[in-house]
């Protein structure tokens, strides 16, 4: 990895601003992406799609820390959400030492709400004594299935582990947002499919709200070297919005789904036509909950969609199977 | 079950049942789906979703497995993986041995789909299943059958195929055929007849299905294979390494008699049939010590070649000369190389057919150069090239007097020229006796089709008849004959005995009286040298039982259950 500049390591990865929901009501959401230690997972074997440890570095110390929070308060307006992630667990006190976490939750006085991310294993009585009580948890469970969770995924928790969790965030009456993965590696894009949807129906009573992330092919993960030889192709946004449409019929929760690298090749996709429109049905979806916000216009390529998800388990393979023929001279 | 009735190469067909379910192999399953739904005629079909699910068109299911989690074809390059499912098994990868323990029937060759891409891995992944699960179990490859390649899996043997690819080439909108893949917007014609663009893909692989089943029916799918490969070079590739680095496996499983075909492609060349023609001659054929003078001649396009024009020419030159005994008559041919003249009616030789151009590409030169070199290395006092226009490649490898001259091989000029030349090598070397000559030409032949301890079966025989039908006679007792039809040896029980005390063919059954026919039920042990159409002796105990021709390879002998397994001849008389 390379060595960082001081004022890359004083500097937050990132910082932007969007629209989130608090208790059904739409607030503006201040998002910072701190740079910390990073995910001790990643470190160890790490999960096989996620390359977000690119923007982590061993040179962080507590100093750093604190500057990219001073950075991060001159650019917060007093927006009512706050979500705070570090491409790792801020509840692990060795990527965010306690005295900062705290720092943390007095810069943002304004918020109501303050989303942090972590793996279950920080999420425990002794780690959470004393956490604000505007703090809300995100946990990426990805999937309610364990051997998917283990084989697919290699998320080094299991389900067990997430759901121990997500009974003491209750009992603690924070809030949960649950991530869940849509189309992990080795799936057929209808095992995808009905994996997300049986993992919505295990998260949700769990959750306040459950976030779909469909996966976005990440350099430097096993899911890129899959994907770029052709035997892994980014999740249909058919496949997206089915999920969404089944899941909501399934519970109360709030489903969302918010994809990064949605309509590129590397992201959730279908055809050039059809993309923008799906993924701003997605987004309206997101806030309203309302079904017929996900209604997008017939595209030829559903067709093709059908015949994968119909097919695909026949045909065998989890790979892109559309690469694999095109690469074929046809009679054209 | 599985009964084989035909064998063609390595591919087989026959029937497969499984309770009231009872089908021809090979066999298409297709998918039954909410979305699709089987034709009229299937007679399969698979289930698609997490559970495949195997079922006959009644709904009866012979198995399934899951699909959970399938992990690309590169992950299995080390690691083989066998998963379990009911009644079916899935490899994935090449290192696997003794599936043929197994209980279940159906072996599923893992990420076929993918093994488009790779024709290296299908082939090694192929071979190695087939190895491990020999010849009683069934073969399915998901995902990967077309039109196209639908001959060339079945010659690999491939028993099942699914309709998952013509499906969704058709969501793609491609109409599939056997020469390759169209637009259906560029083939209205096509459309015309079928309906939709589902329904022609269905029909076009049936249709093929039907054909391959007939080629197999009548012996001749390796010609089929080899006009089909020719449309993608993943399907060239394959045949080519199939034969060039898997001989052993495909020779094995490849009859020792077959039909006449046509050798009309660069890979007729290392056809497995072809191939063991030329490696018996290089290993099981010597010329009699008392063939002196070499005669090189060219093939004719009629077979057996003695029936044909020019060779009756060549006969009776011959025929005109004193002690032409001495001459030993090898016919120059591709794909074949060299045929001594005593094999010309053993298979393949008296079979194929190939195009006449007087063109020579480098593999046929190269390969019929080897066998000359390897006929002339014998020592012959004179060697006699009566070739016309092939002369040239083969003067290049051994000194031999050229007796055509540049003029054709029938005419009269080169006739007298050939005449004489023998005329003079045969009045120089040591007078070979008509009946020793005809003992020698009979020896030949069984080093040929049983290997060189074979030639004992002519050890103290005298030959009666007129060629081609011969019979050879131990103290006035037969052994066996030259069958023309057969174009092998026929044994009697006394030549059996003589294979029995030389350990070569022999099938070992159980302790039950022959009826007619024996099946591979009652066989306890075969040798495994026999091949489909070999003569072989059925021992029961210690004791000759019956003499007879072989209907299935020794192996399939041992590991099928169904079947007939030999053709009796001749069995023991009871008293």
């Amino acid at each position: 990895m390379a060595r960082l500049s001081i004022e890359d390591l004083q500097s937050p990865v990132s910082i932007w601003k969007e629209d989130d929901v608090i208790d059904g009501e739409r607030v503006d959401a201040f998002v910072v992406i701190l740079r910390t230690t990073g995910c001790w997972w990643s470190w160890q074997k790490g999960c096989l799609m996620c390359g977000y440890n690119s923007a982590s570095s061993r040179q962080v110390t507590p100093q750093h820390l604190l500057s990219q929070l001073a950075q991060a308060s001159q650019r917060y307006k007093g927006e009512k959400m706050v979500k705070i992630y570090t491409s790792g667990s801020f509840l692990d006190p060795r990527e965010v030492p306690l005295d900062i976490r705290a720092e943390v939750f007095s810069i943002f006085k304004g918020a109501r709400r303050i989303l942090v991310e972590s793996r279950p294993e920080f999420i425990t009585e002794e780690n959470l004594q004393d956490i604000d009580r505007r703090a809300a948890v995100a946990i990426g469970l990805e999937s309610a299935n364990e051997e998917i969770l283990k084989r697919c995924v290699r998320k080094g928790f299991t389900v067990k582990d997430y759901t121990v969790a997500a009974n003491f965030l209750r009992d603690a009456r924070l809030p949960l947002r649950t991530y869940l993965l849509l189309k992990p590696p080795y799936l057929t894009e209808r095992a995808a499919v009905e994996d997300t949807i049986a993992s919505i129906a295990y998260a949700a009573p769990l959750s306040e709200s459950v976030s779909i992330n469909p996966v976005n092919v990440q350099r430097d993960t096993v899911v890129d070297v899959l994907w770029k030889k052709g035997s892994y192709r980014p999740p249909w946004a058919w496949s997206l919005v089915e999920v969404l449409r089944m899941g909501r019929r399934m519970t109360d929760t709030r489903l969302l789904s918010s994809p990064s690298g949605g309509g590129t090749v590397r992201g959730v996709h279908n055809c050039d036509h059809c993309d923008r429109k799906i993924l701003d049905a997605v987004q309206r979806f997101s806030f309203s909950q309302d079904l017929e916000h996900l209604e997008v216009p017939e595209c030829g390529c559903r067709r093709h969609w059908s015949a994968l998800m119909d097919l695909q388990d026949v045909l065998g393979t989890s790979v892109d199977v559309e690469r694999y023929l095109s690469d074929e001279l046809e009679f054209d | 079950m599985l009964d084989i009735v035909d064998r063609s190469g390595p591919a087989r067909s026959g029937r497969w049942s499984f309770g009231q379910t009872k089908v021809d192999l090979p066999n298409i399953m297709f998918v039954e789906s909410q979305v699709h739904r089987p034709p009229s005629y299937a007679e399969l079909t698979v289930t698609s979703g997490e559970r495949i699910s195997l079922r006959g068109s009644g709904g009866e299911e012979h198995g399934s497995f899951e699909q959970r989690m399938v992990k690309p074809v590169d992950a299995f390059r080390e690691a083989t993986s066998v998963e379990e499912g009911a009644h079916v098994v899935v490899v994935r990868g090449k290192n696997c041995e003794r599936l043929w323990e197994r209980q279940e029937e159906v072996f599923v060759l893992g990420n076929a789909f993918e093994l488009r891409r790779d024709a290296r891995t299908f082939v090694e992944n192929m071979v190695a299943l087939r190895k491990a699960a020999g010849p009683s179990k069934l073969i399915y490859a998901p995902g990967l059958m077309e039109p196209s390649n639908l001959a060339l899996l079945t010659y690999l043997g491939v028993d099942l195929f699914d309709s998952s690819l013509l499906l969704y080439q058709a969501a793609r909108e491609r109409l599939l055929l056997t020469e390759g893949s169209v637009k259906a917007v560029d083939a209205g014609w096509l459309l015309e007849s079928a309906g939709t663009v589902e329904a022609h893909n269905l029909r076009s692989a049936w249709s093929e299905l039907m054909l391959v089943r007939h080629m197999l029916r009548v012996g001749r799918l390796r010609e089929l294979v080899e006009t089909r490969v020719t449309a993608s070079p993943w399907m060239v590739a394959v045949l080519r390494l199939f034969d060039l680095e898997h001989y052993e496996h495909q020779e094995r499983l490849t009859p020792v008699v077959g039909p006449r075909f046509y050798s009309n492609s660069k890979a007729s060349l290392f056809r497995p049939d072809v191939w063991r023609f030329r490696r018996r001659i290089m290993e099981r054929w010597e010329p009699a010590p008392h063939k002196k003078v070499l005669l090189l001649i060219p093939c004719s396009a009629k077979k057996p070649y003695y029936t044909s024009k020019s060779h009756r020419m060549f006969e009776e030159v011959l025929l005109s000369i004193p002690n032409s005994c001495a001459v030993q008559e090898l016919i120059l041919t591709s794909p074949l190389g060299a045929v001594p003249r005593e094999l010309e009616l053993f298979y393949p030789a008296s079979q194929y057919d190939i195009p006449v151009t007087g063109n020579w590409d480098h593999e046929e030169v190269c390969m019929i150069q080897e066998l000359v070199r390897r006929a002339a290395s014998f020592g012959f006092h004179r060697t006699i090239s009566h070739l016309g226009s092939e002369s040239g490649f083969v003067s290049e490898v051994l000194d031999c007097v050229d007796t055509t001259q540049g003029q054709g091989t029938t005419a009269p000029e080169s006739l007298e020229r050939l005449r004489k030349e023998l005329m003079e090598a045969c009045a120089s070397v040591d007078k070979a006796p008509r009946a020793q000559d005809r003992v020698e030409f009979l020896r030949s032949q069984a080093r040929y089709q049983f290997g060189k301890e074979g030639g004992a079966l002519l050890d103290g025989c005298t030959v009666v008849g007129k060629y081609p039908y011969l019979k050879f006679l131990r103290d006035g007792v037969q052994l066996g004959m030259l069958t023309p039809e057969r174009g092998m040896l026929s044994l009697t029980m006394e030549g059996g005995e003589v294979l029995r005390e030389q350990d070569i063919n022999i099938v070992r059954m159980g302790d039950f009286d022959l009826g007619g026919n024996l099946f591979a039920v009652g066989i306890n042990d075969a040798d495994e040298r026999i091949r489909s159409g070999d003569e072989v002796v059925i021992m029961r105990g210690g004791e000759v039982e019956g003499v007879g021709v072989a209907a299935m390879s020794g192996e399939e002998m041992v590991r099928l259950k169904r079947g007939e397994a030999v053709r009796v001849r001749h069995k023991r008389k009871r008293k």
